[in-house]
C-alpha cells in the first residue's frame, strides 16, 4: 500500500491548472455560435479571465464567510464587452462556461481533493463568479444605457 | 475462490487478459470491460450481481474508476470494490479513493497479494455493511426542493438592494419550483453537457415578470447567485449522502442549468431573441 499524502486545496489545483482551465473555457466558447459571432482574438477573449481566477484563489484562501473580492477588472470587463458587441446574455453565457471549465478542473483531479471540504469549496466558487458576473453585468447595462441617451 | 463473480476493468488489453487468464486460473467467474461506460453496462444488465469489482482508476473518456465504484455499490452494496492505479498518481489520489473504494493496488500488480485482499475482503463483507448508500445529487434536490427555496429566501431576505423591490414571498420564489424541477430532470439525463439543455418556458416567463416587477439586471443575477449557493449548501448538508464519484460531474450539470435558465431569463428581460445556444 502507497503511503497515503495530504489532500490537496482546491485553490492550489485551481492555481496549478490555470492555464488548462482557460485553454477548457476558450474551447467551450468556440463551440457556442453566437458568442464567436463576436470576432475576437483569443487574446482579447481570454483577457479578463487570468484575474478572475486569481481573485477566485485569492477568495478561496481567505476564511469561508468572506465577502467576494470585486476587483476593478470585472467591471473594466463590462464595458469592453459592451464596446466589442456582446450581448446581456453572452455575458452570462461566458460566465456560465467559466464556471463548467473550472469545475470540470477540479472533476478531473477529483482524486485530489478533500471530500468534506470540496461543497465549500464549490459555493465560494458559485458566488464569487457570480457576483463578478453582477459586477459585469452592471456596468454593461449602464454602458448600453448611456449609449442609449446619446 | 469457485463461483465468485468479478467485474475487471482496465483499457490495457494486455494487462487485461493477463488479469483475467490468472483471476479465472484461481476459480473466479471473471466477465472484463475495457472502458467505464462498458463496464456499467455489465452492471446495469447483468441478472446475477457481482461481488467483486477490480477497476483501473484511470481511463479514456468518460467516467473514471470511481464511477464504476459507485455504480457497483448501487447495484450490490456488499460488494468488495478495488481500485487500481499507476504511481505517482497513486499516492496523491489514495486517501480520497479509500473513502469510497475497499483498496488501492499500485500497479504492477502479482496476483497472490490480490487474491488474498480479495479474499480477506469478501470474509470481512460477509457481515451486513455498514456504509450508507449513497444517493444522486438529483434525488437529494428533489427530496430537499422546499428547504432550498427557503434557504434561498433567507438570503434574499438578508439582501438590502432585493428587498427595495416589494414582493409577497409566493411572487419572490414562484418560479424556483418549475426552476428545481427542470434541474432535476436535467440530472437525470446522461452526463453530457453539450446536449442536455432545453428552452424553460418559465425562465422566459420569469425575465419578462422580473422586468414588470422593476427588476435591474444585476438583481436577477444576484438573485440566480444566490440560488447556487443555496443548491450547494443543501448539498453540503446532505454530504454523507452524496454520491462522491459523480458529485463534480452533477456540480457542473447544476453550474450550467442554473446559469443557462439566468441566460434566458435576461434574454426575456433585455428583449433579446429566444434562440438556442449550440453548446
Amino acid at each position: 500500500m502507497t503511503p497515503l499524502n495530504k489532500p490537496e486545496t482546491v485553490a492550489n489545483i485551481l492555481e496549478r491548472e490555470l492555464q488548462p482551465t482557460i485553454k477548457e473555457w476558450l474551447r467551450r466558447v468556440n463551440l457556442v455560435s453566437e458568442l464567436v459571432n463576436v470576432p475576437l482574438s483569443d487574446a482579447d477573449r481570454t483577457g479578463h479571465l487570468p484575474k478572475l481566477l486569481l481573485d477566485l484563489i485569492c477568495r478561496l484562501r481567505l476564511v469561508r464567510d468572506a465577502k467576494p473580492l470585486i476587483s476593478d477588472t470585472a467591471a473594466t470587463h463590462g464595458k469592453l464587452r459592451f464596446a466589442q458587441g456582446y450581448t446581456a446574455s453572452m455575458l452570462i453565457e461566458e460566465s456560465r462556461l467559466f464556471q463548467v471549465s473550472t469545475f470540470g478542473t477540479l472533476h478531473l483531479h477529483q482524486g485530489e481533493l478533500n471530500k468534506g471540504e470540496v461543497l465549500l469549496d464549490v459555493m465560494t466558487i458559485a458566488d464569487e463568479a457570480d457576483a463578478q458576473l453582477k459586477e459585469t453585468m452592471i456596468t454593461f447595462m449602464a454602458a448600453k444605457v448611456t449609449q442609449a441617451a446619446v | 475462490m469457485l463461483g465468485i463473480r468479478l467485474l475487471l476493468v482496465d483499457d490495457n488489453e494486455a494487462l487485461r487478459m493477463t488479469l483475467q487468464q490468472a483471476l479465472e486460473a484461481k476459480g473466479f467467474e471473471v466477465v472484463a470491460a475495457a472502458n467505464v461506460n462498458a463496464a456499467l453496462r455489465h452492471i446495469a444488465m447483468s441478472v446475477r450481481p457481482f461481488d467483486v469489482l477490480l477497476s483501473d482508476l484511470q481511463m479514456p473518456g468518460n467516467g473514471d474508476g470511481l464511477t464504476v465504484v459507485s455504480a457497483m455499490r448501487h447495484s450490490n452494496p456488499a460488494a468488495v470494490t478495488l481500485v487500481m492505479s499507476g504511481y505517482p498518481e497513486m499516492s496523491a489520489a489514495a486517501t480520497a479513493i479509500l473513502l469510497q473504494a475497499d483498496h488501492v493496488f499500485v500497479k504492477p500488480l502479482d496476483i497472490q497479494p490480490l487474491i488474498d485482499v480479495i479474499r480477506e475482503k469478501l470474509i470481512h463483507h460477509a457481515t451486513p455493511p455498514t456504509r450508507d448508500i449513497s444517493e444522486t445529487v438529483a434525488t437529494i434536490l428533489e427530496q430537499n426542493s422546499t428547504g432550498t427555496i427557503k434557504n434561498w429566501l433567507e438570503r434574499v431576505n438578508a439582501n438590502k438592494d432585493l428587498m427595495q423591490i416589494a414582493l409577497k414571498t409566493e411572487e419572490r420564489t414562484g418560479h424556483l419550483p418549475r426552476l428545481i424541477e427542470d434541474l432535476v430532470r436535467r440530472l437525470r439525463k446522461p452526463q453530457n453537457l453539450e446536449n442536455g439543455r432545453t428552452v424553460s418556458s418559465g425562465a422566459w416567463d420569469h425575465g419578462a415578470l422580473r422586468r414588470q416587477q422593476g427588476y435591474n439586471a444585476g438583481m436577477i443575477v444576484e438573485e440566480s447567485r444566490m440560488l447556487q449557493v443555496s443548491i450547494f449548501q443543501i448539498l453540503q448538508s446532505n454530504l454523507k449522502k452524496v454520491d462522491f464519484s459523480m458529485l463534480l460531474m452533477d456540480v457542473m450539470v447544476v453550474a450550467d442549468e442554473v446559469d443557462w435558465q439566468l441566460t434566458q431569463t435576461i434574454r426575456s428581460y433585455t428583449g433579446e431573441q429566444q434562440t438556442s445556444l449550440a453548446a
